[in-house]
């Protein structure tokens, strides 16, 4: 049966790779998945697969690459192979006090040396080293996302209409409710599929080639157990963090009691944060919400709480901007939704004001919401949020300062700077490599696609990265490679040695067959009375 | 007496006792709870049927029945096997005495919620025909043969689930306040509601329900001035707002002439139900800040439209719901129940002239019961209509 599936896997890959071969002009394929270029194996075992340039889908993204058009550029080598539990990375550093060149010691799933040498450390010997030729960062946090819809995007919903607040498109717009229609049916809301697993791993997957190590992506959802591998799904249980100490919500609180039970959480420390949607929109009934999150509890005022982390906010005046900073509160921006929806795509004023938030002293985090009008990944989001700064806000924003809002700054946001969000020692082995940049150290990230990901670590094991590196995955990762923009890569989605009911030993082309053949089989089915289809998947990348 | 033990009825538990689980056990997804409580009074022929049964929930969650006039527990049911809170519950009563209980269940903060369907008698409660989970705040409204649930999460949706149906099908509706009533239509039933819209102005939504799915939501914008708080009941046909102005409570008739004041001030509407006894009608409405029960008796055929009203302080904190259904009220036996964040009030309720308010002393098996509240007519424990 495995060799099956193996052969199976291969002639798929074998099929795509001869109907979309690298093309130069950056044209084509629709295939939502980066073309699978070698059999699932586990990891340690290289597949050895073909280096035929492919593409991974249609441009439309702002564009990123470092090395656009060349197949074969420099990136990380493996100096000597040993340890898949000890990693010893050599390159740039992105530190907490700026760029540096050094080395970053990864044992188990903790950074144990950040410094100029890391060699003689006690976790050093025996360790795997590697010069990445690159910058080394923090892994990405995104710290606003819906991850189950991340099978759709702009094709599947544009809005024929400008909204002024998130209820008028969440109340009246049909072929949106026919997307949550498809989602809630593919993840078992409203059927017996429960591909709740598969969704979510698709999205995670997503993550993890833009160099994004954790996300919270499952806003009033309960974990399962097969979200432990690919990114951190932060805000459930199965985080790889001690705790889950994160509510998140939708929405304000509905009553009284849940407001209070948040304010509860928070002054006793259950929580670390409070993550909520707070004034999406740009008209007064959005703006109205931030005032309703004062009153809802009793006493007022408690979820203007200092771990209190507003999504959105795209409404707030300067008063209620002030009331953030006054309560050393927390903002998540997501500029390419909020100007899809409220902007028509192009009014790049209808998103957050993010100059008086910072001057207000907030902390800014950025996440891309979703794929559906969203950024398709962290890297896309922060290139659309500099090119906002710069057409709206006077260039207020230098590259650093966009890489920590997505990286420290989300930690902060999140709760969870104890663990993530910097390259410390005793913080949590999360780290993202990047192809350098003719640019500024930040700049390898700002300009970064998942192609110029060479490496992904998360609690220190490797799960993504240039394909010659497969070979010093731990061995009880599940892997495959697949060509992602010209640039030969692999990926491990699962990890093996869990209850087969868990369903952690997919290989990303199990997960992206089942999640096709169920979009299919949805589009087809009369269960779908909608008018529109769905087919095929949101590809996980759009190449230039 | 355990009903158990009644001849008619030792055929019945019989057979429940391999359907369902033991009379005995302790409470679980359909599991019976007997309580050792007296039967209800026979209802005579001639009365009218009114609402004898209060339904609310007791500390560990489970759902109870009450004899309102016997204060008296009766059959208990806990809407799933976990530790859940109950979020909502719906009652409706069918012809003969068959009754389905709904229930909006939720394991833990932030988790879907569990929507679960019982069908009960005086009895029995039966395991549940109807068990769906959904995302985000939800309230339900029991039907004859399933639960209509609003939803308010990714999309404002109502959607109608039964036991014939896998998967429930959903249309955008808005999240209701208050539910004015069901009708039915040429084999649709149709639910009106009192909601808000997307930029948050007063409308109704009707939800049309025909075979065995919501099939559409229809939105009518409304002219009265009415706050995000304010709530709707429908009493003899004739469908009335209740809301607060200037600190005031007021009460009219929807589309109508600007609402009368009851004369009484009020703080925030939580929730209103209506109230007949004998030929008279009225409204108690209950509020917060400060916490406090209001009965008003109307003249809906005349003016003014308030006759009288009552009012009491209440001795505990009334929770505040900003966004959907609030079932603080339940009036049963001609008593008048209140959900506080200390357990339960209860007043009986006179009609005019004298249209007193008047305390009831609870046991403290009652007392310690918390909302949702519901009420139904009352459970004769008969074989008849038992699935």
């Amino acid at each position: 049966m495995a060799s099956f599936a193996r052969a199976w896997l291969q002639l798929l890959g074998t099929l795509a790779l001869l109907a979309s071969a690298c093309d130069p002009d950056g044209d084509d394929t629709s295939s939502p998945l980066p073309i699978p270029t070698g059999g699932g194996s586990t990891g340690g075992e290289s597949q050895g697969g073909d280096s035929t340039t492919g593409g991974a889908g249609q441009g439309g993204q702002p564009a990123g690459g470092n090395n656009e058009g060349a197949c074969d550029t420099g990136g990380p080598v493996v100096e000597s192979s040993g340890s898949t539990n000890a990693y010893l990375l050599k390159g740039t550093l992105l530190l907490p006090g700026g760029p540096s060149e050094g080395e970053l010691l990864i044992a188990g799933n903790l950074i144990t040396c950040v410094g100029a040498s890391c060699s003689g450390e006690p976790g050093a010997s025996g360790a795997t080293v590697i010069e990445t030729n690159g910058v080394i960062s923090a892994g990405i946090i995104d710290p606003h996302n819906h991850t189950l819809f991340n099978i759709f995007d702009e094709d599947d919903w544009t809005p024929d209409q400008t909204y002024l607040n998130h209820n008028q498109w969440a109340d009246n717009d049909e072929t949106y409710s026919a997307v949550v229609d498809a989602k809630q049916y593919l993840n078992g809301e409203t059927s017996a599929l429960e591909l709740g697993c598969e969704l979510n791993k698709y999205g995670e997957a997503r993550a993890i080639m833009a160099g994004t190590t954790s996300v919270q992506g499952s806003l009033g959802a309960t974990g399962k157990a097969c979200w432990r591998t690919l990114a951190r799904s932060i805000d459930v249980q199965y985080n790889g963090l001690p705790d889950d100490l994160m509510r998140t919500a939708i929405s304000v609180p509905s009553t009284e009691s849940a407001a209070n039970g948040v304010c509860d959480d928070l002054a006793s420390g259950d929580a670390t944060a409070y993550v909520v949607h707070v004034a999406e929109g740009v008209d007064q009934t959005s703006r109205n919400e931030f005032t309703t999150l004062g009153t809802r509890s009793n006493p007022d005022g408690c979820l203007y709480h200092t771990h209190t982390s507003i999504i959105h906010g795209t409404a707030l005046d300067d008063a209620q901007l002030a009331t953030m900073g006054a309560n050393d509160m927390d903002l998540i921006w997501s500029p390419k939704s909020n100007i899809f929806l409220y902007g028509a795509g192009t009014d790049l004023s209808k998103t957050t004001n993010i100059p008086e938030a910072l001057q207000q002293g907030l902390n800014v985090a950025i996440g891309p919401d979703w794929t559906l009008g969203g950024s398709q990944n962290m890297l896309d989001e922060l290139r659309y949020a500099d090119m906002v700064d710069d057409a709206e806000f006077g260039d207020l924003l230098d590259e650093r300062d966009l890489v920590e809002m997505a990286t420290i700054n989300g930690a902060i946001a999140l709760g969870v700077e104890p663990y993530l969000g910097s390259l410390e020692e005793g913080k949590r082995a999360d780290v993202a490599v990047f192809l350098p940049s003719t640019g500024s150290e930040y700049g390898a990230v700002l300009d970064a696609s998942p192609r110029e990901v060479t490496l992904v670590f998360v609690d220190g094991r490797l799960v993504y990265g240039d394909a010659d590196f497969l070979s010093v995955t731990a061995s009880d990762s599940v892997c495959e490679e697949l060509d992602v923009c010209c640039r030969q890569k692999f990926i491990c989605t699962g990890q093996t040695g869990f209850p087969a009911s868990d369903r952690l030993d997919q290989t990303l082309s199990q997960i992206t067959q089942i999640l096709s053949d169920a979009l299919a089989d949805y589009d087809a089915s009369d269960i779908d009375q909608s008018q529109w289809d769905f087919s095929p998947l949101s590809p996980l990348v759009k190449c230039p | 007496m355990h009903p158990c033990h009644l001849h008619s009825r030792v055929m019945f538990c019989v057979l429940a006792s391999f359907v369902l689980l033991a009379c005995h056990s302790e409470p679980t997804i359909g599991t019976l709870v007997h309580e050792d409580s007296a039967r209800p009074r026979p209802r005579a022929l001639e009365e009218p049927e009114r609402d004898e049964t209060l339904v609310a929930v007791d500390s560990s969650g489970v759902v109870r029945l009450v004899d309102a006039a016997s204060l008296e527990l009766r059959l208990g049911v806990r809407a799933s096997e976990e530790e859940a809170t109950v979020v909502d519950l719906s009652v409706h009563a069918e012809e003969g005495e068959l009754r389905r209980l709904a229930i909006v269940s939720q394991a833990e903060e932030e988790a879907p919620s569990d929507v679960s369907v019982f069908p009960f008698t005086g009895d029995v409660f039966a395991r549940p025909r109807v068990v769906r989970r959904f995302e985000g705040v939800l309230d339900v409204l029991a039907l004859s043969d399933g639960a209509l649930v609003f939803q308010l999460g990714e999309a404002r949706e109502w959607s109608f689930v039964s036991a014939g149906e896998d998967r429930p099908r959903s249309k955008q509706c808005p999240m209701p306040t208050s539910v004015l009533a069901v009708e039915h239509h040429e084999g649709a039933t149709h639910v009106i509601a009192l909601a808000r819209s997307a930029d948050d102005t007063p409308i109704l939504a009707r939800g049309v329900i025909e075979e065995g799915q919501v099939a559409r939501c229809e939105v009518t914008p409304l002219s009265d001035p009415l706050s995000e708080a304010a709530r709707a009941v429908r009493l003899d046909g004739v469908d009335l707002t209740v809301d607060t102005v200037a600190g005031e409570l007021v009460v009219g008739r929807l589309g109508g002439p600007a609402p009368a004041p009851v004369g009484l001030p009020f703080g925030r509407v939580e929730a209103v139900i209506p109230l007949e006894l004998g030929a008279e009608r009225g409204l108690a409405v209950v509020g917060s800040e400060p916490s406090s029960v209001v009965v008003v008796w109307l003249q809906l055929e005349g003016d003014p439209l308030v006759s009288m009203a009552a009012s009491e302080a209440l001795g505990a904190h009334v929770e505040q719901v900003y966004a959907g259904l609030h079932r603080a009220l339940a009036f049963a036996a001609g008593r008048l129940f209140v959900a506080t964040s200390a357990g339960l009030e209860a007043f009986e309720v006179e009609p005019p002239p004298s249209a007193s308010l008047r305390p009831i002393a609870l046991p403290d098996a009652v007392r310690s019961l918390r909302g949702p509240l519901a009420s139904a007519p009352a459970l004769e424990g008969e074989e008849t209509g038992q699935e």
